[in-house]
């Protein structure tokens, strides 16, 4: 049934069940804005953000609450609604004390990622760091050197101790990228379109950078003979090398802009002339260079020079020779650099002359200091009045004593001259610097552009357009003079504005990103900042004052390697670590939001970080209830919840615990559902930022149910892992523990990624070649002395399945041994045959598909929800909604407390206790006689034997009531119900002999196999069990899955291998247990295990003739090896691993192996030693073997109506059901395991 | 033989009720036989508490259902404040000797008379009369007869019809008729329902539920065994406030002898109707009182209200049809049972029948429990039933329903109680609570009062009820202390439409009411804290100067009394004040006996 309803005038029909928000997403009318709705939890309705408006209701409705009903008539954005969304942002921001970004980043014209820039540098990752910073400045190293530095003025460390060296860290990045090739953005295609640029200073240069990258074409027109601008003409050497300068050029040049020197605005073209020439749009950036007059008398005596003037003929070579004694006037950075210049010149005494105090100066402060050093006098509080003349030259100044009055419009105070206090100054040059200005005569014929009296061009702030249509301008001849980075910071936004009209004709407004900021809400004193050490900034080394003065050498040195590492480590952190994944920072941009309109009283909280994994930061919750009901609803786990009332409500860990002590399972589902930063990873490394990273999609390594992960990147090692999109399954977005978090193993910097060789006794690294020579002629000793039976092969079922088809086929065609097993199952003692008897294939019969619809779970033996979290978690779903579970463990598992019914049969009996099952349903006549008639064979020999069966026995032998077991008789004898037989094939602890036989059994025998989505699913620990059968990895079966009695497989297998292995084929499959017992193995290659960590085989490891151990760490068995192999960890492998329901999934590599060989090349390698090449040109050409292996055998899993026996019909097999003793915890031989399960020791589950 | 009642309810207990008991009972030792000692509930005149009645004959003889009070009550003498100590004379004047102590008496022609007379009483037709500890004597004036009624001879639509005819509306505050809510829930497909009863009563000042339970427990079962065998529902849950002590016990003692004798639990009344009522105990959050939150703490979970629909009728508690109605609700049904909807529907007005009981406070001279017909006046009820302002000051406003309610001011209180009517002030009805103001109350102040109220206890789920109450209430403050801007008032505007307009539960969709209603009534008030930095009412502390003038005697009284010692002056010289030292605490202003201090 469908309902009609109005939204926005548009008639739309959609289910009565639907919300409205959910209308509006699905038939893409509005995307509504919403905090607290998450599509797999029940509305909440918290937020209001998502209020909409139904005609003839004077209230709002929450749009992700409120159902459509016939006829509604619904307004998604009124202005009542906007205004209303709008307050409501505002009112939450009133009380959100927190910072998006870092005070640097906030108050960084140019809007750099300096945090994240910082962490990179810390990482040794000056490329990345420099990309980073080129995203919106592409003058770094000039930065580096000039740059006022607004981020260090602001850096919060100034309330602890000095401020990071940003700047000194931005030009180490920069110097370091410039040894050698440059980074090299990636350039888009030329589009053809030209644009010109009047003006090669920063703001021209950093505009044609960014219209390059788009594809533009600009041509900067240069009035002087080289491009820089002030950067070259005003900034003296010492300061800005130009041989830097001139590399950073080139650098923007070489992507494809053009230039012409030498060609002046007015003089050589006008702004019509480049339209007319097909220049689609015009940027002016003609910077301010003429020095402002002193407006005193005789000011255009000769040794008067303007600063600007005199610093540009200094760089010209075409300066009058400075000697005696200078006064400069002026306190800016120009003043500042003519001085020093000056004394760099030869003069004899250098006098700066400025009208305020030291503390008004707006030159850097670094500079001041560095002047003073130098040797220049500082005459504060005096101004010239005139210049007195003698023989046609400047003989003295006459000066005036001032005094500061009150504050004036820049709210410095103002000079005031002091009456009668005149003097004279006695100089040989005067250089005045009080001022710039831009040139605008050039202009003249350039009509509709606007411009004020102060000689600047007025454009828009954000958009720069001038009113001259397609005439952008920005920078200093915009803003008058200001620092480079301004200038940088408008080359950017005009580009953008630029772009934006050249394609579409409009001029787009620029909307300011919002940026909640605690400087809002009070003064910050040094106990609102995080707890950091102190430590003093790490200085720079400079040019010492003797020689620099002589010279015009660069002053500042930089950086080294380890002291810049440091430096960046200085980083406090300030910004968020949600970044820009920010949902309420993107919607309070979107609404313009002002944090101060509502701001009063607000709530600090202190941040917590006592959980090991997961950081909450309280003041930035917004009260929105997702992870509160994601823990609740999802998970059943309720370790979070809200507290108190009204202004005071809180989200808190269960009974004010710190949230790893309430019965949080560490799955982090709440880090993803979280719309802002509230609760984050708390990450292993230190990263808060870079904010923006690559989104690389891959599958866990972990347990065999395959969950889809989304890995963020920045660099390969530079990652961490959140859910993947809550539409894909299996895991529909969420992560367990092991998912989320296990990859930070990957990150401690413990991985060993060279080859190594044990040379008198030690491994010690070697390069790949001798690597291979070592187990190149290791083999060729173990051939000489034993066979190939001799040598054993093992790996990890972790690998992927091209990785163990290709270690089977150099285990068999290479080597010629069968001997290949995993450790990891020997130990476990699980048997992964159990079935293949009875079903044709030890498969999971049913898929998620089933596993979902399922009426009534069978969970035999296993712990679902710790032990393949995710999908117990579903299942826990499945039970509230009305499904049912029987659990048969002698444990009281999580799910006990969900089930119908729950049988604790000691330990070791539950196939006794299934055994009764399958007696008393036969006694009641619940078996499905058709199915067994039809589908299967010997049955009567199991209901024979099944005859004698005692409840009563039973019930003594398990210690299971009869009344439990007739309640599951009950259940289980519904007929109509679909069943879903659970189990895991490495739950050590509660397994008997042959349990998974006694529970196949009772599920044929109610013809719930392969029909009408029944079946059994069975799970593994490990994340590629299926794969590793399918890829024959296993002595009793071959490629495809199937037993090695398979003659066509193995027939077909001879003829991919060009190997005919049969000889090497033993039917029953090799005893390799006895083998090892028996001391029959005298070399083994063991790929990512780790046995010699358990007793059982610690000894066999150690007494090896020849061992080659390929892993990602170093554990017992690689101290063990001859040769060691380093790994390729799946985080950078390509290929496949098949899930537990047989769904081949495809890895995502995030680059390349730090090993600089992935797995399979090793292989290849060494199958290639021992004389068996294999030729593969990629990892698809295995993937394709494989599956062309696997698809001849029957499609496992799904059986419709017959089984992959060699009949098709499922046979009844006779199983022991001897009461076994089992140790209850599985052997960690699996380093990556072994690891985490270190890390993960304080869960609960 | 005469019978001698002590009002322990809540109201008499706080006032000293036990020790009179105490001393009674010493009496009773002393002259054995004498006469019965009972307690009983609340009489309603809470403001003579303690009450002790004494009366002809052992027991009320009379069984009707008679709501007028006045007969009701024709042969005992009510004496009022009475103390232990004035035991003695009730027992040897009154009891013993058959003299009535004239100048004690609260009640007959004395000058208290109107407090009865114009009240017509219903809900509380038990109360103040019975034991509400003895089944016995509920069932004496005609208890669980109504359920009797019901079961042997009524289907469950005609119980449903006779409600709806009564007209009764729901008495929580919501106003939503009771009988089509009935029809409702036992319309709803499925077979487990459940009725609940909500006796969360949280409004400030507000005790009508209290009384009820604590003076007729029965009446309040006896009403949801009828609406659980109307709609079909057998389980009932009593969700009432652990601040309730005395409540909650007399419940349990209720719920236990009503199972005893068979009126509760399996086959009531030896029929097959099932029908069993337990207690869950509330943790005192005020928006418990709300459906859906109240369903959440019921189910174990944080009392925060839920988007509705689907409404409790169709999906409440654990996801199965739920009736809700409130203790003076329920307390309604068994009378409407035997005397007809029609008797109901006879008293009020059109829109609204019946009576509705009012928890008198504030400044009237009679704080207490009330129960008038509808349609009477708000002026009606506090000067004729409670006897005007206290000291006889000026007529201000009246605050009813309460903080989701309003302010009424004083010119209009000649509207008659009805739902439609009171709607119109932009007051509500609401549950019965009713605050009486004079000259010396500050509306801004009051409004302060009430969002501070609601802001405290907002259950923190709705951004605007969460923090637009909170920004609210800032601006308040800043007005009370002079920081006010006329600005403000535009922003109180616009913040209330927006909280009201989009909040999920009545809590905050109620929660600016004060503050719309002052702004509408009193706005002067409201420019005066602002533009002249003046409290009217005198109230805010912050705006208010203590002067001395010439009245003054230098009697050194104010000075000694002054914490700051901002008051100085040689004896019998004039005193002065020193603004700067003077706290504003008002002490001064206290003392003075020459009226010498000036608030300003």
């Amino acid at each position: 049934m469908m309902v009609t309803l109005t939204i926005n005038g548009k008639q739309v029909s959609a289910s009565p069940e639907k919300t409205i928000l959910q209308v509006c997403r699905e038939q893409n009318l509005d995307a509504i804005p919403t905090l607290c709705y998450d599509p797999k939890l029940p509305p909440f309705g918290s937020c209001f953000l998502c209020v909409v408006e139904l005609k003839g209701q004077s209230r709002l409705f929450p749009a992700c609450s409120t159902k459509v009903t016939e006829g509604m008539d619904v307004l998604t954005r009124s202005d009542r609604i906007v205004e209303a969304r709008k307050t409501c942002l505002e009112l939450l921001l009133s009380d959100h004390y927190a910072d998006c970004f870092g005070p640097c980043r906030l108050n960084c014209p140019a809007d750099v990622d300096i945090q994240g820039y910082m962490s990179l540098i810390h990482l040794g990752k000056f490329t990345e760091a420099v990309a980073l910073i080129k995203e919106k400045n592409p003058l770094p190293s000039v930065c580096g050197r000039v740059c006022t530095r607004k981020c260090e003025i602001n850096c919060r460390r100034n309330l602890v101790d000095t401020p990071v060296g940003i700047d000194f860290l931005k030009r180490y990045a920069a110097d370091q990228d410039m040894i050698g090739d440059m980074w090299q953005p990636e350039v888009q295609d030329p589009n053809g379109e030209r644009v010109a640029i009047i003006g090669g200073g920063p703001a021209g240069l950093t505009c044609a950078y960014y219209l390059v990258l788009e594809g533009y074409e600009p041509t900067i027109f240069e009035a002087l003979p080289k491009l820089g601008g002030m950067l070259r003409y005003g900034i003296p050497e010492y300061r800005l090398p130009k041989d830097v300068l001139d590399k950073e050029i080139d650098w923007i040049l070489g992507l494809g802009v053009k230039v012409e020197t030498n060609k002046k605005l007015g003089k050589d073209f006008s702004i019509d002339d480049l339209f007319k020439q097909g220049f689609k749009s015009v940027f002016i950036g003609l910077g301010a260079q003429v020095g402002k007059p002193m407006q005193v008398e005789n000011e255009d005596a000769g040794g008067v020079l303007s600063g600007v003037e005199f610093l540009k003929q200094v760089e010209m070579k075409t300066n009058p020779k400075i000697a005696g004694k200078v006064v400069v006037v002026g306190g800016g950075n120009t003043a500042v650099d003519a001085a020093r210049t000056s004394l760099r010149l030869g003069a004899k005494e250098v006098i700066l002359l400025y009208r305020r105090t030291r503390s008004e100066m707006p030159a850097n402060v670094m500079e001041i200091e560095a002047a003073e050093h130098e040797g220049v006098v500082m005459e504060f509080l005096a101004a010239p009045v005139s210049v007195n003349i003698e023989d046609n030259r400047m003989k003295s100044i006459k000066c005036i004593r001032m005094e500061l009055g009150e504050p004036d419009s820049s709210g410095r105070r103002r000079p005031v001259p002091v009456k009668g206090s005149e003097y004279d100054l006695d100089c040989d040059w005067v250089i005045s610097a009080i001022g710039q200005e831009a040139d605008l005569d050039g202009l003249d014929n350039s009509g509709k552009i606007a411009v004020t009296k102060w000689k600047t061009i007025t454009a828009k702030e954000g958009t720069f357009d001038t009113g001259r249509p397609g005439v952008f301008a920005g920078g200093d001849v915009v803003t008058g003079p200001a620092d480079a980075i301004d200038a940088i910071a408008a080359g950017r936004l005009a580009a953008r504005a630029i772009v934006k009209y050249i394609k579409t004709g409009v001029i787009e407004p620029l909307t300011n990103r919002f940026e909640s900021r605690r400087d809002n809400f009070h003064k910050l004193t040094p106990t609102d900042i995080p707890v950091i050490e102190k430590s003093e900034r790490h200085h720079i080394e400079e040019l010492p004052v003797e020689q620099r003065i002589k010279t015009f050498d660069e002053v500042e040195y930089a950086y080294d390697d380890e002291t810049a590492k440091a430096e960046a480590l200085r980083c406090a952190e300030c910004g968020c670590d949600a970044g820009l994944a920010c949902a309420l920072q993107d919607y309070c941009t979107e609404y313009g939001v002002d944090q101060m309109r509502f701001l009063g009283e607000f709530n600090r909280y202190k941040v917590d970080t006592r959980h090991p994994f997961i950081k909450i930061d309280l003041n930035k919750c917004i009260r929105c209830g997702r992870c509160v009901n994601t823990c609740s609803d999802i998970l059943n786990v309720s370790a979070l919840g809200f507290v108190n009332r009204g202004f005071r409500t809180i989200v808190k860990p269960a009974l004010e615990k710190a949230l790893h002590e309430t019965n949080c399972v560490a799955c982090g589902n709440c880090i993803d559902v979280c719309p802002t930063g509230a609760i984050v990873e708390k990450m292993p490394f230190r990263r808060s930022g870079p904010w923006e990273m690559d989104s690389i999609y891959n599958i866990c390594n972990y347990c065999s149910v395959g969950c889809n992960i989304t890995l963020k990147v920045k660099t390969p090692d530079l990652f961490f892992v959140t859910g993947a999109s809550h539409e894909t399954k299996p895991n529909y977005g969420e992560l367990c523990v092991r998912g989320r978090f296990g990859y930070e193993q990957y990150l401690d910097g413990s991985r060993i990624t060279r080859p190594m060789v044990k040379k008198a006794g030690k491994l010690v690294p070697v390069s790949w070649d001798e690597a291979f020579l070592a187990v190149e002629s290791g083999l060729r000793r173990i051939l000489e002395d034993h066979t190939p039976d001799q040598i054993l092969v093992s790996a990890s079922p972790k690998l992927t399945n091209e990785e163990l088809y290709l270690t089977g086929r150099m285990a068999r065609a290479a080597l010629g041994t069968n001997n290949i097993h995993s450790f990891y199952k020997m130990l476990s003692g699980a048997d992964y045959h159990a079935l293949d008897e009875m079903l044709g294939g030890t498969y999971s019969t049913v898929g998620v598909e089933e596993l979902e619809r399922a009426d009534i779970y069978l969970i035999v033996g296993s712990n679902p929800t710790a032990e393949n979290p995710v999908l117990g978690w579903r299942i826990k779903r499945k039970i509230r909604q009305g499904a049912r579970a029987i659990v048969i463990n002698s444990a009281a598992i999580d799910l006990t407390r969900h089930a119908t019914a729950w049988a604790d049969p000691r330990r070791g009996t539950i196939s006794v206790l299934l055994n009764g099952i399958i007696a008393e349903l036969i006694r009641r006549g619940s078996v499905d006689s058709k199915f067994v008639n039809d589908k299967t064979s010997n049955f009567n020999q199991i209901k024979e034997k099944l005859s004698a069966s005692d409840i009563a026995e039973v019930s003594s032998i398990t210690g299971v009531s009869k009344q439990v077991i007739g309640t599951i008789v009950d259940v289980l004898s519904e007929g109509d119900k679909k069943i879903v037989a659970w189990y895991n094939l490495d739950s050590r602890s509660e397994r008997s002999t042959e349990d998974l036989k006694a529970l196949a059994t009772l599920m044929l025998s109610l013809g719930k196999i392969g029909t009408g989505g029944s079946g059994i699913a069975l799970f593994s620990h490990q994340c590629n069990f299926t794969g590793m059968q399918l890829a024959g990895f296993d002595n009793r079966l071959l490629p495809g899955g199937v037993p090695v009695t398979n003659l066509r497989i193995l027939d077909e297998v001879k003829k991919i291998w060009t190997t005919d292995i049969s000889s090497i084929i033993k039917s029953g499959g090799t005893n390799i247990s006895r083998k090892i017992r028996e001391d029959k193995i005298r070399a083994a290659l063991i790929f990512g295990e780790n046995p010699a960590v358990t007793e059982e085989y610690n000894s066999f490891i150690n007494n090896l003739e020849f061992l080659v151990v390929a892993d990602l760490f170093r554990t017992e068995t690689v101290n063990a090896a001859d040769v060691f192999l380093p790994l390729s960890s799946y985080l950078e492998t390509r290929g496949h691993f098949t899930n537990w329901s047989g769904v081949q999934q495809e890895l995502h590599p995030i680059g390349e192996p730090p090993t600089g060989m992935a797995a399979v090349d090793i292989l290849k390698h060494l199958c290639s030693l021992v004389g068996h090449d294999v030729e593969y040109r990629s990892v698809k050409d295995i993937t394709e073997e494989l599956n062309q292996l696997v698809m001849q055998t029957l499609p496992l899993g799904r059986i419709d109506g017959s089984f992959m026996t060699a009949d098709g019909k499922a046979h009844f097999t006779p199983y022991s059901d001897v009461v076994m003793t089992t140790t209850p915890t599985v052997p960690q031989v699996l380093p990556i395991e072994a690891r985490l399960a270190e890390r993960l020791k304080f869960i609960n589950t | 033989m005469k019978t001698v009642l002590v009002g322990l309810g809540t109201c008499g207990i706080s006032a000293g009720g036990e020790k009179v008991f105490q001393a009674l009972h010493n009496e009773l030792k002393e002259h054995p036989g004498a006469f019965v000692l009972k307690e009983t509930g609340c009489i309603g005149m809470c403001y003579r508490e303690v009450l002790v009645e004494v009366i002809n004959g052992e027991a009320l003889s009379s069984p009707t259902l008679q709501v007028d009070a006045d007969k009701l009550r024709r042969a005992g003498h009510l004496y009022g404040d009475v103390t232990p100590e004035k035991v003695g004379r009730i027992i040897e004047e009154d009891v013993l000797n058959g003299r009535t102590i004239d100048e004690w008496l609260v009640r007959g022609e004395g000058r208290e008379k109107g407090f009865f007379e114009n009240q017509i009483r219903i809900v509380l037709r038990n109360c103040g009369i019975i034991d509400p500890g003895s089944l016995d004597e509920y069932k004496s004036r005609g208890g669980y007869t109504a359920l009797e009624k019901v079961i042997r001879s009524m289907t469950q639509e005609q119980v449903i019809d006779e409600v709806i005819k009564s007209g009764l509306r729901g008495r929580g505050g919501g106003g939503f008729p009771t009988g089509t809510k009935w029809k409702f829930t036992r319309n709803a497909p499925g077979t487990k329902k459940y009725i609940i009863c909500n006796a969360d009563e949280g409004d400030p000042g507000a005790f009508m539920d209290r009384s009820v339970i604590e003076s007729d427990p029965h009446s309040v079962l006896e009403g949801m065994l009828i609406a659980g065998y109307a709609i079909g529902s057998d389980e009932g849950v009593i969700y009432v406030r652990a601040e309730y002590p005395k409540a909650v016990a007399r419940l349990r003692q209720a719920i236990s002898q009503a199972r005893n004798k068979g009126l509760l639990g399996q086959r009531v009344f030896g029929s097959d109707f099932i029908f069993d009522i337990r207690i869950k105990e509330g943790a005192g959050a005020f928006v418990c009182g709300e459906e859906t939150a109240l369903i959440a703490s019921v189910e174990g979970r944080r009392g925060m209200p839920r988007f509705r629909p689907p409404f409790p009728a169709i999906s409440g508690l654990w996801g199965k049809p739920t009736n809700i109605n409130n203790v003076e609700t329920f307390a309604n049904i068994p009378w409407i049972i035997l005397n007809g909807g029609s008797a109901f529907a006879s008293y009020g007005t059109p829109d609204s029948k019946g009576t509705k009981v009012f928890a008198m406070a504030g400044k009237v001279k009679r704080t207490g429990l009330v129960e008038v017909p509808m349609g009477i006046t708000i002026n009606s009820i506090i000067f004729d039933v409670c006897g005007g302002i206290l000291n006889d000051k000026k007529f201000k406003a009246v605050q009813m329903g309460g903080p989701s309610g309003g302010c009424i001011p004083a010119v209009m209180c000649d509207i008659p109680i009805d739902y439609q009517q009171i709607n119109k002030t932009g007051a509500i009805m609401g549950s019965g609570g009713l605050i009486v103001m004079d000259e010396t109350t500050c509306m801004v102040d009051v409004a302060k009062f009430f969002l501070g109220f609601t802001q405290a206890e907002s259950c923190g789920k709705c951004t605007f009820c969460r923090i637009g109450t909170k920004r609210m209430l800032e601006i308040l403050e800043r007005i009370t202390i002079g920081q006010g801007t006329m600005a403000d008032l535009t922003n109180l505007e616009q913040l209330s439409d927006q909280i009201m307009a989009a909040s999920l539960c009545g809590l905050g969709q109620t929660a600016p009411n004060p503050v719309i209603t002052t702004l509408k009534y009193f706005r002067e008030e409201y420019v005066a804290h602002i533009e002249e930095k003046k409290c009217p009412a005198h109230v805010c502390t912050t705006l208010l100067t203590y002067n001395i003038n010439d009245a003054c005697t230098g009697c050194t009284v104010c000075a000694k009394a002054c914490p700051t010692e901002a008051i100085t002056g040689e004896r019998k010289q004039l005193h002065i004040i020193d603004q700067e030292k003077c706290i504003k605490c008002g002490k001064c202003y206290t003392v003075c006996r020459f009226d010498a201090v000036l608030k300003n």
